[in-house]
This record gives structure tokens, C-alpha cells and sequence, in this order.
């Protein structure tokens, strides 16, 4: 898990380029779903002196009064949030298909060619991929957090015991995090195995991906732990930063405080994905890379 | 000579007493005298009760009124169950916890048996159902002055908790549990034509309305139980069958309720008019109010806090809201009279039973979430032990009644509670990882025409619905209260809350009396006020609807005749425009359009602000301010004041000519329309700022990155 997890970080020394894009296709995304945001607020806040307040913190009130003159921007803005999270879904997958060839390729070809190369050869296999192991994760988080979640509820109601009950709605949301946490891993090893095999078939990749992750449980959930660790110390970081600026400190600088995190937690996930083409590289030979020879090392795990 | 110093000192005496308008007893009308025992297991309560009921009234009565509120547990045809929906503040009605009371026996001290005869009423609907309201007649009517004592006996079934009283596991509160007589209102009484029993139907939406007396009551049940009551406890005894009596007393009390659990942790404290209260609060108080140092003396108060082991962390912030309420209600209306307090933390899985009111005796309620970071600065332990300890006041002692006016308990209540927090514990009720609500904030939250408004003296179960009865009867009544205020002044409004508490401590007021209240401490007639915010449905809500300030253009076209006819062209007027510029500027011709987008009318100003820091004010009245002036001072505020009538209209153009460009206008600028259903529109510049949409859009931006990082990018 070491060994992956600091071959993660060598990558991302390696292919800086790779936090860049992700940072900018990000911040593209951001910009073009706030942008209609700025410009409706902008017309509603603007000749508000009453609004000003926001400059300075949140107003409960201010905001009541705004939802009430304006009935419209609440649901624009989470209309905005809903189709930027589904471009993320779509972008993500273009994303994952550019960052892996470009960290397993071992071409001379420049960073865009091999980057463009992966987004658009994998973008249908890793589409495919996510139909199948979204609704999986679904059904294992509904049969397992389901119950935990109705048991909380009547336990609420029955028992005396309020710990008891507020331990059982934790431990369902910790069920449903878990069963997320280990589709998501899934997923990035069956990625990993259709990037390096250039196999046709998801099915099989996601067997072998399973494979991965569940013969090496320690390794896969330790580079994931360590990565999220870090990732909360950057955001502790980040928290005290921002409430170390002064008050009267003008946006811009939490501006720049805020995508310094975001860079930071492209980095992160960067290198998260190069820890585990190490972890799939340590437990399967390049040899192996033959489709035919995969299927046989994974069959008994089917 | 002795005789002589002896009458000297009576009448220092009796000028002592007249100089303490508060009254220190209460009428003794509706006394009880009640043995109970509840069996743990079936929570069954056997009970046998000595009433005595004294006729205060001019008018000879002929039958009793009993609530026997109970009832409305007791089937799904009970006019409460109907009206809930079985849903109430939250919570649902459990299946299967029903509960009842029955009469037994009721006789007169003479066993004369009243039973026969005794019906149930519904005076609120035709539910024929609904049984609890329990009509006795009289052998003989009871005269003027005279008393009539009742033996009753009673067995109850409590219902599992789901609206304030019943029993979950090993846990009880008992409130609304014995026979209890209404309270008899002879003609004249809050505006009746007619004398009669005022004994409401147990509602959805409404809670009580009682006569004082004194209360004794002995509780029997197994000895593993803490007990907590109403008033002080007397006396308690073991008895051999393993069960224990615990006795309890108060006078000058209209209600009893009572709780018990083995799990109860109690936390004594003990609040001191001494030590608790700074030399300069006292100060403070006392000029505030215009009264001596002695009327606003607070005297000490023994506090119990029944604690639920698992919420032990939060015991503290329990008592310092209990005597933070002590402190600042009774410096600010008047003190404290008992000598005991009981804060009940309810079971949790029973927290229908919690944010009540009892004589003496609260219950309030928490979470363990609130133990810890990150919640534990959501203040509403504090707010609702505050809350309703608040109600000894508007309720306990001032009783108004609590069906036919709540605004007059909830309303005040929520108001003095605002006040309070905020002295005692800052402006913010919640704090949440960097997100902060205010109190003052709170009750605005709600404040917007979606939640209905109707007439703030409506019925309780009259309201559409107990959303309706939520917003208007608390969080509106308290914003029409600091609008009050506003208009007011801080001082005279404390001069009138004393005044009105003093006043009707212990009694019953409607609303007639607090308007009167107001007319003779403000000095003047406030009438039109209530008029539109408590007496009609009305909304306020003024706006500043358009603004323009531009330089006044130099005339262009023709002017003069015959000879002297000339025309000045675009190009001279600019020209004369640029020379004029030159010289030191053009006038500015500045408009603000205000528009009244509700019906209430309040008096109002308006606060132009200019560049370079310039402002002027003016009344919205009906009189025309002065052709061309630009100082209008700030006129009278009131009806009939210096500013003349209120401006009446829907909308009103303002233009004005001045030196100075207009940056923005305010309308109401000091703040005081609370009630006013959008404050954010009240002001408006003639340049939009971006900063605030700018900030907001750019944290926007942030969170917009963090949910495609979620979504896989
Ligand atoms: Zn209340």
C-alpha cells in the first residue's frame, strides 16, 4: 500500500498536467453553471442596500426576504447545481479514460494526444461500466442501510434508549458510505484493468477489478485511507485559512484560498488513480495484459 | 402617644404596601385537595379530590363546569383527535394509547350526589362525541359570595405521550389529569353580554384557561420513582407496600401537573435576588421602569431540573436558562412570587410532553446531538426552558385565556423570550458550523403572506390550521410587539409590559385591557395600531419601488414671443450643460417611487441619502412636504403628530432637486416596521452593488467544484 500509495504521488510529480486539466475542466464547468447565477443575483442584489450584509456573512433573514422577491432564484440555482453534477458524471468519465492512459501509457506521444486518446476509447466502456455498478451499489445500500434506517426509526419511537437510536441512523450511514466507498474502488480497479488490457468487455473487467480489490483489501482501502486523510488535513487547512482572513478581506482572496483546495484535492485524486495503477500493476504481471490469460486468473473468483 | 406612633407606623405600612403595585395573592376561587395513585405497568390513575369553589361574581350559579380533558385521548371521535389529524407540534399519535377519565362519584360536602343529571357538553362544535366538557347541575345555585365543596373520586387511563401529557415506558408527565372546574365569567367579563361558564372543548390548537386557588396534592406510587410537581413539596413518606407519597402544596396557582421516572437525574440550584442580580442590573432596572430599587428586589427561588441521564452534559446550560428567565422577566415585569421552579427534561421517544407550561413546573427539551461540537451551540434548551418559564408570567399569572386570545400568552410570551435570550445569552440562538440565526431573526423567518395571515385574535382552534395558529399567534405577535416598541420607545414599552403585568397579575385580562394599558402608559391612542396588526388581517409591507437621480438638463426649445422669441438647440443646452458642470455642477433631479404592497398603514419615513454623505428625512404623510425643500426634518411619527395623517396610498412619488446626487432611499430607515414582511426591500440605491452577488457567486463557484469532485471530476 505504501509503495502504491507514494507511486501515486510520483505520478502526479510526473504528469502535473493532469491536476491542471482536471482543475480547469472543473472550473469551467463551475463557471458556466454560476455565471447565469452571478448575473440573476447580481440584478437582484444589487440595488439592495439591504443585501449587503451578504458581503460580510450569511443572513437567514436577508435570504427569506430574497426567496420572497425573487421565488425563481432558489430553484435556478439548484438547477444549476443538479446539471453541473450530471456534466460531472459525464466529464468524470472523460476525465478517468484521459487521466489512466496517460498514466499507463508508455508512448512518446505528447500529453494531449495521449490524454485525448483515453477520454474518447474508454468514455463507452467506462459509461457501460457505471450502468452496471451504480445500480448494483444501489440495491446493496438500499438491502443494507434500508433496514439499519427502519430499525433507527422504530427504535426512536419504541425505545428509551436515544443513543441506541441515534447509533443505528449512524450506522446506517455508515453502511451506505461503505457500500459507495467499495463500488467506487470497484469501479476505479475495473477502469484500471479495461485501460491496461484495452479489453472490449466491462463484465469481465469488473470481475477481475473485484478481484483486485478483494484479494488485496488491506492495500486498496489503506491508499484510499491515506488519500482521504490527507485530503481532510487540506481541508482543516483550508478551514483555518479562510477563518484566519480578515473580515474586511475582499473576495478574491478567498477565492484564491479556495481553488488552492480545490488543486489540492485534484492532486489527491490524481494521485489516488496513479496508487492504483500501482496496486493493479503490483497484482497483475504486465504478462497478464492478454485478455485470454486475465480471464483465467479471475475465474475463480467469479 | 403609643397609639399614636402605632397608627404612624400602620400608615407607613400601608403606603409600603401601595407602594408595591404587585399584588401578592391570588383570589382563592378553585381550590384542590386530591390523593392520587398511579400503578406503573396499566398507568392508570385512581384519584379522590375535595374542591372548593368560591362565587366571586355578582351573579348566582347554578352548575359546575368541568374539563376532563383526558377525554380528548379517548377515541378517534374526540373533537382533538379530529382536529389533529392524530398529528401534533411534530409528533404523531401513537396507535392503541388512548386514554380516558372518568368521573366516579361526585357528591357535595353535604352527599348530596350530583352525578345524576351532569351531561356532556360541546359549547365549540356539534361533535355529540367529544366528552370533554362535563356539565353538573346545582341542587341549589351557589350565591354571591358563597362556597360550595365537592367530593369526587376518579379513575383515569393516560395516554401514551403524544400532546403534552401521558406516559412513555417508565416515564410520566400528568398534566390535564383531574376534574377541573372552568371558570366562571359573569356579564361583563372580557366583553360578555351574559354571565357563564368559559370551559373550552380540548382542541388541537388551543391550551388553557383556569380560576387560581390553592392546591394539595398527595401522589402514591412505587418508591423506585422521582417525583417532580407543581409548588413545594411537604412532605414524603414510605409506606410499607413499597410505594411512597409524595405531597405537594402551592396557593395562588391555576393548574397542578406532575412527573415521575426512575431515570430522573435531579440537579438542585438555587437562584438568589442577591447574588444572581448585580447591584447595577437592579439600577438599571429600576430607571428603566421609573420604579424604586425595592419594587424591582428579586427574592429567591429554589430550581429542580429533572435531567435525563444522557443529557447530564447540557444540565448546566438548564439551570442558567432557568434563572437567566428568573432574572430578566422579574426585573423587567415584576418578580417572581413562588418559591419553587421544576424544569423537566422529557424522556426521549416522549417529546411531546416537552415545551410546556405549569405553574411552577416546565418541561423543556433536548437531544444528546446537543451535547457536542458541532451542535452544542444551537441554543433551543435554553430557548424553550426560557420560553416556558416565560408563561409563569403570560399564562401563569397573568392568565389570560388561552383559548379565545393566544396571542396574549404565546405572542407576549415570545416576545419577552426574545428579550431575554438576548440578554442573557447574546444575539445568536444558532450557531452551527460558521451559519448564525439570531432570535430577533427567527420569528421573521416565517414572516411572509405564504404562511397566511389572519387576525391575531382569532380563536386558537379557529385558525385554518396550526400552522396559521404557530405563525400568527407567536412569531407574529412578537414582530407586532417590537413594531409596538418601535413606535413606542424602548422605555415606554417596559413602562408598559410592567404596567400591564402589574396590573393583571393574577387575574384574567383580554385584550381591551392590555389596548387600555398601552393608551395610558404611552399617552396617547394607540388604537389604530391594533386596529390593523392584532384585530385585522392586514399585511405590512413597504417598498421602495423605483429610484432615479440624474442632472437637471438645461431648457431647450423655444422661449419668449415676437422679437424676443428664440430657440436654444440641442448643441446650447449642452453646451450651457458643459459651462454649468464646469462652473460647479448642475442640480440633480432625483425620484423615488414608494409603494405600499400591504394593507396596514403605519407611520413611516423616508431617509434620502445623498453623495458626500447628505441625508434628509421625511414623514409619509398625507400633507405635501414644503415645494422644493430639502430638509425636511423628520416629522411626528404618529396620527395626528407633527407629520399630519399617514400617508394612505399605494403609491407615492417623491421627486426632490438638489445639489447632490441621490445614492439610495430608505423607507421606515430606523428599523422599526419588524412586522413589515420584507425589510430587504425597504431600501433600494440608483447604482447596483455586486459585491454581495459577486462574494456569494464565487463561494457558488467553490461549491460547484466540490460536487463535480463528488460526482467522479
Ligand atoms: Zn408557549
Amino acid at each position: 500500500m505504501w509503495h502504491a500509495t507514494v507511486e501515486g504521488f510520483r505520478a502526479v510529480s510526473r504528469e502535473r498536467r493532469l491536476v491542471l486539466v482536471l482543475w480547469l475542466f472543473g472550473l469551467a464547468l463551475s463557471l458556466a453553471a454560476v455565471f447565469p447565477v452571478w448575473r440573476a443575483l447580481v440584478l437582484a442584489l444589487g440595488p439592495l442596500p439591504g443585501a449587503d450584509v451578504l458581503a460580510e456573512r450569511f443572513s437567514a433573514e436577508v435570504v427569506a426576504d430574497l426567496v420572497e422577491l425573487r421565488p425563481g432564484l432558489l430553484p435556478g440555482i439548484g438547477a444549476a447545481a443538479a446539471s453541473t453534477f450530471a456534466l460531472g458524471l459525464l466529464f468524470g468519465l472523460v476525465f478517468a479514460g484521459g487521466a489512466l492512459e496517460v498514466l499507463t501509457a508508455s508512448d512518446e506521444r505528447p500529453f494531449a494526444h495521449r490524454f485525448g486518446r483515453g477520454a474518447f476509447r474508454f468514455f463507452g466502456r467506462f459509461l457501460r461500466l457505471a450502468a452496471i455498478v451504480l445500480p448494483v451499489a444501489a440495491i446493496f445500500a438500499a438491502l443494507l442501510a434500508g433496514p439499519l434506517f427502519a430499525l433507527a426509526g422504530r427504535l426512536r419511537r419504541e425505545s428509551g434508549a436515544e443513543w441506541v437510536a441515534h447509533g443505528t441512523n449512524a450506522a446506517a450511514l455508515v453502511a451506505l458510505g461503505l457500500v459507495l466507498l467499495v463500488a467506487l474502488l470497484v469501479q476505479d480497479a475495473a477502469r484500471v484493468r479495461l485501460v491496461r488490457t484495452d479489453q472490449r468487455r466491462v463484465r469481465t473487467a469488473l470481475r477481475e477489478g473485484l478481484g483486485r480489490v478483494w484479494r488485496n483489501k488491506a492495500a486498496w482501502f489503506g491508499a484510499w485511507g491515506f488519500n482521504a486523510l490527507v485530503l481532510l488535513a487540506a481541508f482543516a487547512a483550508y478551514l483555518a485559512l479562510a477563518e484566519a482572513l480578515p473580515a474586511g478581506a475582499p473576495w478574491v482572496a478567498l477565492a484564491l484560498l479556495q481553488q488552492a483546495f480545490v488543486i489540492a484535492r485534484g492532486a489527491l485524486r490524481v494521485a489516488l488513480l496513479g496508487a492504483e495503477v500501482a496496486l493493479d500493476a503490483a497484482q497483475a504481471p504486465a504478462v497478464l495484459a492478454d485478455p485470454s490469460l486475465t480471464e483465467d486468473v479471475t475465474t475463480g473468483l467469479a | 402617644m403609643k397609639h399614636g406612633i402605632g397608627a404612624v407606623l400602620l400608615a407607613l405600612l400601608a403606603a409600603a404596601g401601595a407602594a408595591d403595585p404587585l399584588p401578592a395573592r391570588a383570589p382563592e376561587i378553585a381550590s384542590y385537595d386530591i390523593e392520587v395513585r398511579l400503578t406503573p405497568g396499566t398507568q392508570r390513575l385512581s384519584g379522590r379530590q375535595r374542591v372548593t369553589w368560591r362565587n366571586t361574581t355578582p351573579e348566582a350559579v347554578g352548575e359546575l363546569w368541568f374539563h376532563l380533558y383526558l377525554n380528548a385521548f379517548r377515541n378517534s371521535q374526540s373533537t382533538f383527535v379530529r382536529e389533529s389529524g392524530g398529528q401534533l407540534r411534530g409528533d404523531r399519535m401513537p396507535d392503541d394509547g388512548w386514554g380516558w377519565t372518568e368521573v366516579t362519584s361526585i357528591r357535595t360536602a353535604e352527599g348530596v350526589d350530583l352525578a345524576q343529571g351532569a351531561t356532556f357538553e360541546h359549547p365549540d362544535d356539534d361533535n355529540a362525541e367529544d366528552r370533554t366538557v362535563w356539565r353538573v347541575p346545582l341542587p341549589e345555585p351557589v350565591p354571591p359570595g358563597g362556597t360550595i365543596e365537592l367530593e369526587m373520586t376518579f379513575e383515569a387511563q393516560l395516554p401514551r405521550v403524544f400532546a403534552r401529557t401521558g406516559y412513555f415506558r417508565d416515564y410520566f408527565l400528568v398534566g390535564q389529569w383531574f376534574p377541573k372546574l372552568g371558570v366562571y365569567e359573569p356579564a361583563g367579563t372580557r366583553g360578555r353580554a351574559s354571565g357563564g361558564w368559559n370551559c373550552h372543548q380540548f382542541h388541537a390548537n388551543s391550551e388553557f384557561y383556569a380560576d387560581f386557588g390553592r392546591y394539595r396534592v398527595a401522589i402514591t406510587l412505587p418508591q423506585r420513582f422521582v417525583v417532580g410537581a407543581t409548588g413545594k413539596r411537604v412532605d414524603k413518606r414510605d409506606n410499607p407496600d413499597g410505594t411512597a407519597v409524595h405531597v405537594f402544596e402551592q396557593a395562588d396557582v391555576h393548574d397542578f401537573a406532575w412527573t415521575a421516572s426512575p431515570r430522573f437525574v435531579e440537579v438542585k440550584a438555587r437562584f438568589s435576588g442577591a447574588t444572581d442580580v448585580t447591584a447595577a442590573e437592579y439600577a438599571e432596572a429600576a430607571a428603566l421602569l421609573g420604579r424604586s430599587l425595592e419594587e424591582v428586589r428579586l427574592s429567591d427561588v429554589d430550581v429542580t431540573i429533572l435531567m435525563q441521564p444522557e443529557h447530564m452534559r447540557q444540565a448546566e446550560r438548564h439551570v442558567a436558562a432557568a434563572k437567566a428567565g428568573i432574572k430578566w422577566f422579574g426585573l423587567w415585569y415584576g418578580r417572581y412570587p413562588y418559591e419553587t421552579l421544576t424544569v423537566v427534561d422529557p424522556a426521549y421517544g416522549a417529546r411531546g410532553s416537552g415545551g410546556m407550561e405549569y405553574p411552577t413546573f416546565i418541561t423543556a427539551g433536548t437531544t444528546v446531538l446537543f451535547n457536542r461540537w458541532p451542535l452544542d451551540r444551537l441554543r433551543l434548551p435554553e430557548e424553550v426552558t426560557v420560553h416556558e418559564f416565560g408563561h409563569q408570567y403570560w399564562q401563569g399569572m397573568v392568565a389570560s385565556n388561552e383559548f379565545e386570545e393566544s396571542w396574549l400568552d404565546e405572542g407576549f410570551n415570545s416576545y419577552a423570550t426574545g428579550k431575554a435570550m438576548r440578554q442573557a445569552f447574546g444575539p445568536w440562538t444558532l450557531e452551527v458550523l460558521g451559519l448564525r440565526v439570531s432570535s430577533a431573526e427567527l420569528p421573521r423567518l416565517g414572516n411572509s403572506v405564504e404562511r397566511m395571515f389572519d387576525r391575531v385574535r382569532t380563536p386558537a382552534w379557529r385558525y385554518s390550521s396550526s400552522n396559521n395558529y404557530g405563525f400568527n399567534s407567536y412569531a407574529r405577535t412578537d414582530l407586532t410587539l417590537r413594531t409596538l416598541e418601535g413606535l413606542l420607545g424602548e422605555r415606554t414599552m417596559a413602562r408598559v409590559m410592567r404596567t400591564y403585568h402589574e396590573r393583571f397579575r393574577f387575574r384574567h385580562p383580554s385584550s381591551e385591557d392590555f389596548y387600555a394599558v398601552v393608551d395610558e402608559v404611552a399617552g396617547r391612542d394607540m388604537r389604530g395600531f391594533f386596529a390593523q396588526a392584532v384585530e385585522r388581517p392586514g399585511v405590512l409591507d413597504d417598498e421602495i419601488a423605483a429610484i432615479t437621480s440624474a442632472r437637471v438638463e438645461p431648457p431647450r426649445g423655444v422661449f419668449g414671443e415676437g422679437p424676443a422669441r428664440r430657440t436654444i438647440s440641442a448643441r446650447e443646452a449642452r453646451e450651457q450643460a458643459r459651462e454649468k458642470d464646469a462652473a460647479g455642477g448642475r442640480l440633480w433631479r432625483s425620484t423615488v417611487l414608494v409603494r405600499r404592497r400591504g394593507e396596514v398603514v403605519l407611520p413611516a419615513t423616508l431617509r434620502l441619502e445623498f453623495e458626500g454623505g447628505d441625508a434628509q428625512v421625511m414623514a409619509l404623510s398625507e400633507a405635501e412636504p414644503p415645494a422644493g425643500s430639502v430638509d425636511v426634518e423628520r416629522a411626528g411619527l404618529m396620527p395626528g403628530g407633527a407629520g399630519g395623517e399617514p400617508w394612505q396610498g399605494r403609491f407615492k412619488r417623491v421627486e426632490v432637486v438638489t445639489p447632490r446626487r441621490l445614492l439610495a432611499a430608505r423607507v421606515d430607515p430606523e428599523g422599526r416596521h419588524e412586522l413589515d414582511v420584507n425589510r430587504l426591500n425597504d431600501a433600494r440605491r440608483v447604482e447596483p452593488d455586486p459585491r454581495a452577488a459577486t462574494t456569494w457567486s464565487a463561494r457558488l463557484v467553490f461549491w460547484m467544484q466540490q460536487l463535480l469532485a463528488l460526482a467522479g471530476l
